[in-house]
């Protein structure tokens, strides 16, 4: 187990003495318990007449017709696996590297110094090492940015509606919308949509034009962006997890294969053919104490892995190219400017499916934070 | 096939489950002040232990039966004002230390805060379940349900951060 300094600890616990006491009460504690046991039984009130109802309903459709009742599992349109994969030049497009979580301002190379974050812009690590910022509209709080390859994004976060407004309601706040907004080349909104259902969590994935896939608590949906229709892809069970949002520490989809890291085993990421829910590769990583970013190459057949290596001395920053097909390791390097001492933050994206780019930079470091590239190719 | 499920209420206790009460005396502030320095929002902090000790309360014979009952309190107070708070975060910003002038801690405290700060928050939430819960490694990665290879990361990686900044503060 390793050993917290003394001077750490007591600067900790310092800070911790410095805060003030503890405000609540015993009396509030129950209060809440009882509110809450109200609230669910009302909601198992309205789930019970929701089921019947569901009942009912189900019988008449499945008098009509519906493909997918029963199923749970629906192929995504337009996708690719790895048998498919074609020559370069004529492969999937690239992927650009985000600066994920990045907030404060950047400089990469030779570039002047952007500033990230929350609703201000997303970055991007260009491959001449510039840092640009992509401004991000119809948001206050954004959390992912998919750039497309004609210049579009869709782009997902939450927006207060009330805001100032104090509120009390918990998780399931009022006046909160999720907000899934498709972009034109020129920065014009296309298509702003609420997605949120009350009281789910929500997380995009991945997104084309006409299509956002969404994590929700029922697993991987597929997000038809002109109607808004949704179908479930694949149901949390089906691709390992107890639940969505607790138990999924990192996920990528390129084509048709989604790759997932758990909670529980993140250092033996797993990938699956979504198009029959079947796993496909399940890659333990030799060293691994801690997975940092994972991304799918876009012909899917190659699972990029940054992770840290217990080293028995310490951790070093390591980037694993992996065929997907047999879990060989096609390429192994050690990251540099990962070095443990400004706790940086690793983002990695496919430029095509040979070449991976990757980014090291702090997050939330005063002052202006320097982000160091990397490149991996196999060869 | 719902509707069992659907009626099965297990979250509810009797109205005062032994032992909850001492409980919560002997670790409502100490989780408190482990949310405070994870959340740097004591009103958040303060919410958030009210929260996750109802549900203790409301679960409380099987929370009673786990390895530590505070480490457990404190995930769910982080995960209730993480997933709460990150949607209106930007709508209410933090108040100032200079509006409560009298809460001012000394200027050492004040830079050791400021160090934690610069820490994301997941690593600091494993610090605060290290030192301030005293929990264990594997204690450490049951209660915010990660492995503890990410438990060692995340220490090693924040301890060299807070070094890092402790010592440019001289």
């Amino acid at each position: 187990m390793e050993t917290i300094p003394q001077d750490v600890t007591e600067t900790v616990r310092a800070v911790a003495g410095a805060a003030p006491g503890y405000p609540g009460d015993l009396t509030d504690v129950y209060a809440r318990a009882h509110r809450r046991r109200g609230r669910r039984t009302a909601l198992s009130a309205v789930a019970v007449v929701a089921v019947i109802a569901g009942a009912v309903a189900g019988v008449a459709i499945q008098r009509q017709q519906d493909p997918l009742s029963g199923t749970g599992v629906v192929a995504p349109a337009g996708s690719t696996g790895p048998e498919r994969t074609t020559g370069p030049g004529a492969g999937p497009p690239g992927q650009h590297l985000i600066l994920r979580a990045a907030a404060g301002d950047y400089r990469g190379t030779g570039g002047t110094a952007v500033k990230l974050g929350g609703e201000t812009a997303i970055g991007e690590l260009l491959p001449d090492g510039e840092v640009i910022g992509h401004r991000v509209v119809g948001a206050r709080n954004w959390e992912q940015l998919v750039l497309l390859p004609d210049g579009g994004a869709v782009a997902f976060g939450s927006h207060d509606t009330e805001p100032g407004i104090e509120r009390t309601d918990g998780p399931n706040v009022s006046g909160l919308e999720y907000r899934l907004v498709v972009t034109d080349p020129d920065g014009r909104i296309e298509v702003q949509r609420n997605v949120r259902k009350q009281g789910e969590p929500a997380m995009l994935v991945a997104a084309r034009k006409d299509t956002a896939y969404l994590w929700r608590p029922a697993g991987l949906v597929m997000h038809d962006i002109p109607t808004g229709k949704e179908r479930l892809v694949a149901a949390k069970s089906a691709v390992g997890l107890s639940q969505v949002f607790g138990d999924l520490r990192y996920t990528d989809m390129s084509g048709a294969w989604l790759a997932v890291s758990r909670m529980r085993d993140e250092c033996v990421p797993r990938v699956y053919d979504i198009t029959g829910v079947r796993l496909a590769a399940e890659i333990p990583l030799t060293g691994c104490t801690a997975v940092t970013d994972m991304r799918l190459s876009p012909d899917s057949a190659t699972l990029a892995v940054a992770y840290d290596e217990d080293t028995g001395s310490g951790l070093r920053a390591v980037l694993a190219l992996i065929r997907v097909t047999d879990g060989k390791v096609l390429k192994q390097q050690e990251l540099s400017g990962a070095d443990g001492k400004t706790s940086p933050m690793v983002s990695i994206a496919w430029s095509d499916s040979r070449t991976l780019r990757g980014a090291v930079y702090p997050v939330g470091a005063a002052g202006v934070s320097e982000v160091t590239g990397f490149t991996a190719t196999i060869d | 096939m719902a509707l069992p499920t659907v009626m099965i209420d297990d979250t509810v206790a009797g109205p005062e489950p032994d032992g909850f009460e001492a409980f919560y005396r002997a670790n409502a502030d100490r989780v408190h002040r482990a949310l405070a320095v994870t959340l740097r929002r004591d009103d958040l902090a303060a919410e958030a232990v009210a929260e996750a000790m109802s549900r203790a309360y409301a679960r409380w014979p099987t929370v009673s039966r786990l390895e530590n009952p505070a480490g457990w309190v404190f995930r769910v107070g982080l995960n209730w004002a993480t997933s709460w708070w990150r949607k209106v975060r930007r709508e209410r910003p933090p108040a100032e230390d200079a509006a409560r002038p009298y809460l001012r801690p000394p200027d050492t405290v004040v830079a050791a805060r400021d160090a934690l700060a610069k820490l994301p928050e997941a690593q600091r939430a494993v610090i605060t379940c290290r030192v301030l819960l005293d929990l264990t490694t594997a204690e450490t990665a049951t209660a915010l349900r990660i492995s503890e290879g990410t438990v060692k990361s995340r220490l090693s990686r924040g301890l060299a951060t807070l070094r890092h900044e402790l010592n440019s503060e001289d």
